[in-house]
């Protein structure tokens, strides 16, 4: 794993933890389904495409948009990594 | 102070307004109709595809520009400018973000012309506030999907041409395209409204209607998080500039009048009372304007804080909207309950944008959600408190 790649990860995971609706402060795991734990709505789901396609450059294909690819850190940083693969 | 200049088509919408629909707006209301020939004229300037991509014959404005052209038609004619909303912004600029290649080649040009006319249909008789709970149903069915279910309130319903409708299967909703003449989907006028009178906003029935599999908008099971979630913030922003739109005309009418009408041997922008409805009035406008320029920068920024600001926006132009629409009936006596001015009307224009698009209520419970986020005092991260301790 290159190091741009763990900053977009990063930076991915401080956008979600700044948008968490938790009175305490959680620890948010990699594999944590965000949208099932009720730390975010699926409102959030639209900022996360645009957020993930304005830090990586990366434009997500249609069939890509479906929330289980933007439901953990895990998820996304998977759809990130394809799409770097694949270019 | 240099003057800005104004976008060619911002100009030609102004002059428009003016023209055009701010002499008739008071009959396409009482009337119940925004004439065809009203909306022909709009596409043939180019204004229902303005905010579309130029490669597929849209003008591309950017999101500021498009707030000052749907301020600009919106002030000369609410209904009017309910057409920006529904077609350009919740259905055009939607399939533009999300629709695949071909929906993009196929309708995007049709819209932009205005050879077709699209509306969005979510709200249901028994569903609205909460949009996720959706009744009309789908069904993968062999060659596509099969819809049925009814919408209620859909604006311009009753004579769109292309239906962008929210259905749902097994807890699950998904965004289809459904055109005129599909059997099985009819709409019916609906009537006696107090306001958004000449937009034509219809109930349509959807019974067994079969569209094909590239009737579907974004992936199965898409609809709400992103589909419905990407249409509802480019409608709020519309909304939030058609807040701004009302509140400027109905100023504009209390100034006419508060600098002609004299009462007690003075004018009546001379009595002290009425320069604090004037001045809530200017304050107001001048608030709306620059909370919606904020949004509209972010959106042409691509910056992600646009999708709460926008609830903000909305949220508080709508309010003021209603607030000094009634300030303006307020001026103007009995004056301002007579048709043979626009304020009365635009008082109870006014009043729908604190239902549609995200009601006052579920505004406040976002932009709370938002606010306990935004405005959290956090405790100094460690190492910075240390280093201080010194
Ligand atoms: C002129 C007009 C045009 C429209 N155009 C369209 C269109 O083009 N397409 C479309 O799909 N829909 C359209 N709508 C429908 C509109 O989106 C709904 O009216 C809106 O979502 C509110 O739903 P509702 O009317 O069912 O009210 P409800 O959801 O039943 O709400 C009734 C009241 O309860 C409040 N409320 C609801 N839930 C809560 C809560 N959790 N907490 C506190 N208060 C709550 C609401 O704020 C409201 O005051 C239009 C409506 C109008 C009036």
């Amino acid at each position: 794993m290159d190091n741009q790649f763990n900053a977009l990860c990063q930076q991915i995971r401080e956008f979600v933890e700044a948008n968490m609706n938790v009175d305490d402060e959680v620890a948010l795991k990699d594999d944590d389904n965000i949208f099932r734990l009720g730390y975010v709505s699926s409102l959030f789901a639209m900022r996360l495409l645009n957020f993930i396609e304005s830090i990586s450059g990366i434009t997500v294909a249609d069939e890509d948009i479906v929330l289980p690819n933007f439901s953990s850190i895990d998820a996304m940083s998977a759809l990130i990594q394809k799409y770097r693969s694949a270019a | 102070m240099v003057a800005q200049a104004v976008h060619p088509m911002v100009a030609q919408a102004r002059t428009f307004a003016d023209e055009v629909l701010r002499p008739q707006a008071g009959r396409f209301d009482s009337e119940a109709a925004v004439p065809r020939e009203v909306l022909a004229q709009m596409a043939e300037l180019g204004f229902l595809g303005a905010r579309l991509p130029p490669e597929y014959g849209g003008s591309g404005l950017d999101a500021l520009d498009y707030g000052e052209l749907t301020v600009a038609i919106g002030k000369g004619c609410p209904s009017t400018r309910a057409i920006l909303t529904v077609h350009t912004s919740l259905v055009g600029e939607t399939l533009a973000r999300l629709g695949d290649a071909e929906q993009k080649r196929h309708y995007l040009p049709l819209l932009a012309r205005g050879e077709k006319l699209a509306c969005f249909a979510l709200t249901e008789p028994e569903i609205g506030s909460d949009a996720s709970s959706v009744r009309t149903h789908y069904q993968a069915v062999a060659g596509g999907f099969l819809l049925n279910g009814r919408k209620r309130w859909i604006t311009y319903g009753a004579i769109a041409d292309l239906f962008l409708v929210m259905a749902s299967c097994d807890g699950q909703m998904s965004a289809f395209l459904v055109e005129r003449g599909t059997p099985g989907l009819t709409t019916r006028p609906l009537h006696g409204l107090m306001a958004s009178r000449g937009a034509h906003l219809a109930e349509i029935d959807l019974d067994q209607v079969l569209v094909p599999q590239s009737a579907l908008v974004g992936r199965l099971g898409a609809g709400f998080s992103f589909v419905a979630n990407t249409a509802l913030f480019y409608g709020r922003y519309s909304i939030a500039w058609a807040g701004v739109s009302l509140a400027e005309a109905a100023l504009e009418e209390m100034v006419g009048y508060a600098r002609k009408r004299e009462q007690f041997g003075k004018k009546l922008r001379q009595h002290q009372l009425v320069q604090a409805m004037l001045t809530d009035a200017v304050a107001g406008v001048q608030v709306g304007r620059a909370l919606c320029e904020k949004v509209g920068r972010a959106i042409d920024a691509a910056a992600d804080e646009a999708v709460n600001e926008v609830n903000v926006a909305k949220y508080v132009t709508s309010r003021l909207g209603v607030q000094i629409t009634s300030d303006a009936v307020q001026l103007l006596g009995a004056n301002g309950i007579s048709e043979e001015y626009p304020v009365a009307r635009l008082y109870r224009e006014a009043k729908v944008l604190e239902i549609i698009e995200g009601s006052t209520q579920i505004q406040q419970m976002l932009i709370s959600d938002y606010g306990v986020r935004r405005y959290r005092v956090l405790p100094p991260k460690r190492e910075v408190a240390r280093a201080a301790r010194g």
